[in-house]
């Protein structure tokens, strides 16, 4: 049992300390903080996306589907009249937006819903007469009304693929504190087809079937159409955003580390604040293990603080983080409504005990090297800086052999993801390690430069350093962690930026593009007016035009992005691939034999050039040959590119999506935008009509915007390495308050000691910054070439910018000078002699 | 020598120990034997850095010869764990420092209660032991004090109070007196001797002072490693 008396000390040491224990407390805080946070805004997206789908899905076993232009409605009369014991259901779904917010619009036969969902089940017979006979009648769930301020009876006008529709709330459904329908209308199935422009065509049927009634109905289908699982189909949804949410989760278990780091570091100062105290507990006949109980359990007290106040922390953050994770879902993946923050007990526990965790693991270090210390060492103050000296050996082969495992596991897998982050923190844990090992002959190396430019000041400085490894050691470690950490973001999301510009601007050869606004429809964007292409073709100064056409097919190895497209001339410019093609590519490609995949497609499906690729077409599956790999990083979800006479000739489809207007040499293109405006302005629905350079503007603005949230981590993992810093400065200041008590018994100015100390901290910022530059390219490579290539499959070169090297130079000094700033200053105005005594 | 015909308490047989310097080791403690009764007062005296500390450090278990035995209680310390050790060492040895080591940030009465605390005593028998030799030591005033409140001879005597309060067989005092004036020097020895005297501990002191060393039962001088008697001294 740890006696009262150890507590007691160990407790009146930290109020003695009271801004070191409060930054002790701030750091581990914000370290939990950020974790929970991610973590509570992750499992709110995945909720309510599993909510909705539960109840959208409802008691749902299989779907039928279809290719890009649906089912058609005729399937479903026949299916009802050749097969009437199967209980299905029709379905049309589609996206519209109220302002800025994206809903789902879910049209159903309210008549065939009972076997599969109860949706309508409470409705009064009175609306559901309404719902039928209406042409624009709604139900909103009761939480999105109170959340939207509507009820029933209120107009609303919807902006379906950017034109206003109006509708009218019929009535309210579910309970008002029922957040699983959130962002759900549901209007009657001919209702849907109206406000979607899907006259005659379903998105899918439900049905609930047995495995034999499966079976039997997969031998009835017509081509063109599939029979998939419902649950096999939702949990290739979910799996979409599934590595975005993994990168969100590591950068903030890379706030937690910074953290845990922070707590090592001020746990080791306090203890050896306090070893000649420790000392003298052994002395009197404190076990090892009592002297151990007693630090760990001050530590956890600690901990405990930080955790319970990173907890209540954690919340409000991820109210805040809520909306950018489900508007970076929105913007990348699929409409998603996440108005409520699910505080899910499992998150509350593991940030509770990941706080907890990282406290005792960080503490335990140096309370167990505190309890190492024979007692004698009481007298010897040596002792201590000749043991960190001994461990400088051992700490370099460990951390090598770490770096080395890190290796290791980085090499074990090409597609492991886990094995990824773990062989990062492997390496990260492993440089903290030879840190320690690197500051004796770095001050060295500086100490004539500061002698000859600061005299004995600067050769105080520089051997201080050195002379006090005990506690320069980890203080420069973990700054060299947190700039290491602030450079590999920072050069990861440059990198990434750069090679989508390059990207950008190489893929977009047309001058001018035209699109629609958005589309209503999940399956296919929003067509063009049949009239354009040839009015365009017709304007004076057009060389030609290609053309477009996004839709998503369904295939054995899921859904699959496919473009089709009409190339101009200067299009094949636009594709730069990824090693080797096959002989006579385009020419191959034109006659409609290859096929072209994206670099994360070919990742994610392990495909490579020569490999056939079978798709669904309406008249069965036909397959092609992967002809080649090219670089895209529109889509982490892949994409597949195809000429589009032969799209059109294979599933009946000669829409477009898109047209790339290319202009005549030395044309100027803003008369024509103005008159290609003018004739899109003619079209029943808005379309948009913009300049190259718009184009490349507004992608690397929805680029800046997806990684809104990576910066925003970023800003926490320096904040919480900040407070880090700060608080390892403090303490080592303070504690070498007899030494500067000395210094200025000696006869050193207040001015003087106040240069001497911000010099020294100054340094320690400096060899902070230069060791922490070869980590943040270590880190920076590993999460270019390894993290990124396995989360989402794309590659890309990496690129030191010396801007975020000079930043994160910059960064260091001004935190290790903020942070000597204080004890200098409380220790020019204290009189010598307080300080010079020995208790 | 009129403790020895009491048990000896302490006994130290063919003690070795060197400290390695430049290429080869420089012997500080040269076979050593070395035999301390019940109830005695001892002085070691030595010059700096002759190894008396060492030789103390050593008789407590808090350091480990390189050859040679240590019977404290008839207890083999080298053969003993770590922890028994500890143990015997909070039962049965108590200390004093040159610098006094009290716990800043335990008051007075709690440095002074904190063997206690560490034998096991409960708090209302800890108090009132504490309350008693505190009153002996002269600070029953000073009770809720903290370390930096009081002078070097109160902190001292402080030490004192806390190195007798758990009845230790054996109390060890490193130069109890090197860091405090004469006069107040020697009150605190007064206070050290009188008290393990009354109290009928077995004392060793360490010092380099023959003012102190006189004030022994009987002084050995460690130099170049090897103990000489000096000759029995009455207190």
């Amino acid at each position: 049992m740890v006696g009262s008396r150890l507590w007691r000390a160990g407790l009146r040491h930290q109020r003695r300390h009271t801004w070191q224990a409060i930054l002790s407390v701030l750091g581990i805080a914000l370290g939990v903080a950020v974790v929970m946070a991610v973590g509570l805004a992750n499992q709110s997206a995945s909720r309510a996306f599993e909510l909705t789908m539960e109840q959208i899905s409802g008691r749902v076993s299989h779907q039928i589907i279809g290719g890009p232009g649906g089912i058609p409605e005729r399937l479903y009369t026949r299916l009802r009249m050749e097969h009437p014991y199967l209980p299905s259901a029709p379905v049309v779904e589609g996206v519209v937006r109220i302002g800025e917010e994206q809903l789902t619009l879910l049209g159903v036969d309210p008549l065939a819903e009972r076997p599969f969902r109860d949706l309508t089940l409470d409705t009064p017979p009175a609306v559901l007469n309404q719902l039928l006979t209406r042409r624009d009648g709604l139900l909103i769930p009761a939480y999105s009304a109170q959340r939207l301020g509507l009820q029933a009876g209120s107009r609303l006008t919807l902006d379906i693929a950017g034109r206003a529709r109006e509708t009218e709330i019929l009535a309210l459904f579910g309970g008002r504190s029922q957040a699983a329908l959130d962002g759900v209308l549901v209007t009657d199935i001919g209702v849907a087809q109206t406000l979607l422009t899907q006259y005659g065509t379903l998105d899918r049927i439900d049905l609930a079937l047995d495995g034999a009634q499966a079976a039997r109905l997969r031998g009835w289908l017509p081509p063109g159409v599939q029979l998939v699982e419902t649950e096999q189909r939702t949990a290739a949804m979910a799996g979409m955003s599934q590595a975005f949410q993994t990168n969100l989760t590591a950068m903030s278990l890379l706030a937690l580390l910074v953290g845990g780091f922070l707590i090592y570091n001020t746990a080791t100062f306090s203890v050896l604040q306090r070893r000649r105290q420790f000392g003298i507990m052994r002395l009197l006949g404190a076990t090892r293990g009592e002297v151990f109980r007693a630090i760990l359990a001050e530590q956890m007290i600690i901990g405990l603080l930080g955790t319970l106040l990173g907890m209540g922390a954690g919340i409000l953050l991820a109210r805040e983080l809520l909306w950018l994770v489900t508007r970076t879902i929105n913007d990348l993946y699929f409409a998603l409504t996440v108005s409520r923050l699910d505080l899910a007990p499992p998150i509350l526990l593991t940030g509770a005990l990941l706080g907890l965790l990282t406290t005792l693991i960080a503490a335990s270090v140096p309370a167990w090297e505190a309890t190492r210390s024979s007692p004698q060492s009481v007298n010897r103050r040596s002792v201590i800086e000749r043991r960190s000296h001994r461990a400088l050996p051992w700490l370099l082969l460990i951390g090598l052999a770490g770096m080395g495992g890190g290796l290791v596991l980085v090499q074990s897998s090409e597609r492991s993801l886990l094995l990824g982050f773990a062989a990062l923190f492997c390496f990260i844990m492993g440089y903290c390690l030879l840190v320690p090992s690197l500051v004796p002959p770095l001050s060295r190396l500086l100490q004539r430069p500061l002698a000859s430019a600061f005299g004995s000041i600067g050769r105080l400085a520089s051997r201080g350093i050195d002379a006090t490894l005990s506690r320069t050691g980890p203080a420069i470690a973990a700054l060299t962690l947190a700039i290491a950490a602030t450079i590999g973001m920072g050069i990861m999301v440059e990198s990434f930026r750069d090679t989508v510009g390059q990207w950008l601007a190489q893929t977009v050869q047309g001058d001018i593009y035209v699109s629609a606004t958005h589309s209503a429809s999940q399956r296919a964007s929003a067509p063009l007016p049949d009239w354009l292409p040839s009015r365009i073709q017709q304007l004076e100064g057009v060389a030609e035009i290609s053309s477009g056409r996004h839709v998503t097919l369904e295939s054995e190895r899921g859904p699959v992005h496919l473009l089709a497209i009409g190339l101009a001339s200067r299009s094949y410019r636009g594709f730069r691939f990824k090693g080797g093609t096959l002989p006579d590519l385009w020419a191959r490609f034109a006659a409609g034999d290859l096929l072209l995949i994206s670099e994360p497609y070919a990742y994610h499906q392990r495909l490579q050039v020569g490999d056939p690729l079978p798709l669904l077409t309406p008249d069965g599956v036909v397959s092609f040959t992967v002809g080649g790999i090219f670089f895209d990083y529109g889509s982490d979800r892949g994409l597949v590119v195809m000429p589009r006479e032969r799209y059109a000739a294979l599933w009946h489809d000669a829409q477009i999506t898109t047209l790339g207007v290319y202009l005549q040499p030395g044309q100027p293109s803003g008369p024509l935008l103005t008159r290609i405006k003018q004739l899109a302005g003619q079209a029943e629905q808005p379309l948009r009509v913009r300049a190259n350079r718009e184009i490349l503007e507004q992608s690397l603005e929805i680029f800046d915007r997806t990684f809104t949230i990576t910066r925003v981590l970023r800003l926490l993992v320096i904040a919480v390495a900040f407070v880090g810093i700060l608080s390892a400065m403090m303490a080592l200041e303070l504690e070498r308050a007899r030494e500067h008590a000395i210094l200025r018994a000696t006869g050193l100015t207040p001015r003087q000691l106040l240069g001497q100390v911000s010099l020294q901290t100054l340094l320690m910022g400096l060899m902070a910054a230069l060791l922490a530059m070869p980590l943040g390219w270590l880190m920076a490579e590993i999460l270019v070439h390894v993290i990124n290539l396995r989360a989402f499959g794309w590659s890309m070169p990496s690129q030191l910018s010396p801007t975020i090297l000079l930043e994160a130079t910059g960064f260091a000094l001004v935190a290790a000078l903020l942070a000597g700033l204080y004890p200098s200053l409380r220790m020019a105005r204290t009189r010598p002699a307080l300080a010079l005594r020995e208790e | 020598m009129k403790h020895m015909q009491n048990k000896p308490l302490l006994v130290v047989e063919q003690l070795f120990h060197s400290y390695q310097e430049g290429g080869g080791g420089r012997p500080i403690l040269n076979g050593i034997d070395l035999q301390v009764a019940e109830h005695e007062c001892l002085a070691l005296l030595g010059r700096s850095g002759s190894g008396k500390s060492t030789l103390l450090n050593m008789l407590a278990g808090i350091d480990t010869p390189q050859a040679g035995r240590i019977r404290v209680l008839d207890q083999d310390i080298n053969a003993l764990s770590e922890r028994d050790r500890t143990l015997l060492r909070r039962r049965h040895i108590g200390f004093v420092y040159q610098f006094f080591n009290l716990i800043p940030t335990l008051t007075v009465a709690e440095n002074v209660g904190l063997p206690l605390e560490l034998n096991g005593v409960r708090e209302p028998e800890i108090s009132r032991l504490v309350g008693f030799i505190l009153s002996d030591v002269g600070l029953g005033d000073r009770w809720n004090a903290f370390p930096d409140q009081l002078s070097g001879g109160e902190q001292q005597r402080i030490a004192i109070a806390r190195a007798l309060i758990h009845n230790p067989a054996l109390v060890l005092a490193d130069e109890p007196t090197g860091n405090l004036d004469a006069e107040t020097g020697e009150q605190i020895l007064g206070i050290l001797i009188g008290l393990s005297r009354q109290l009928k501990r077995t004392l060793v002191i360490v010092t380099h002072s023959l003012e102190v060393a006189r004030r022994a039962d009987r002084i050995l001088t460690l130099c170049d490693g090897v103990l000489s008697e000096q000759g029995e001294l009455q207190w």
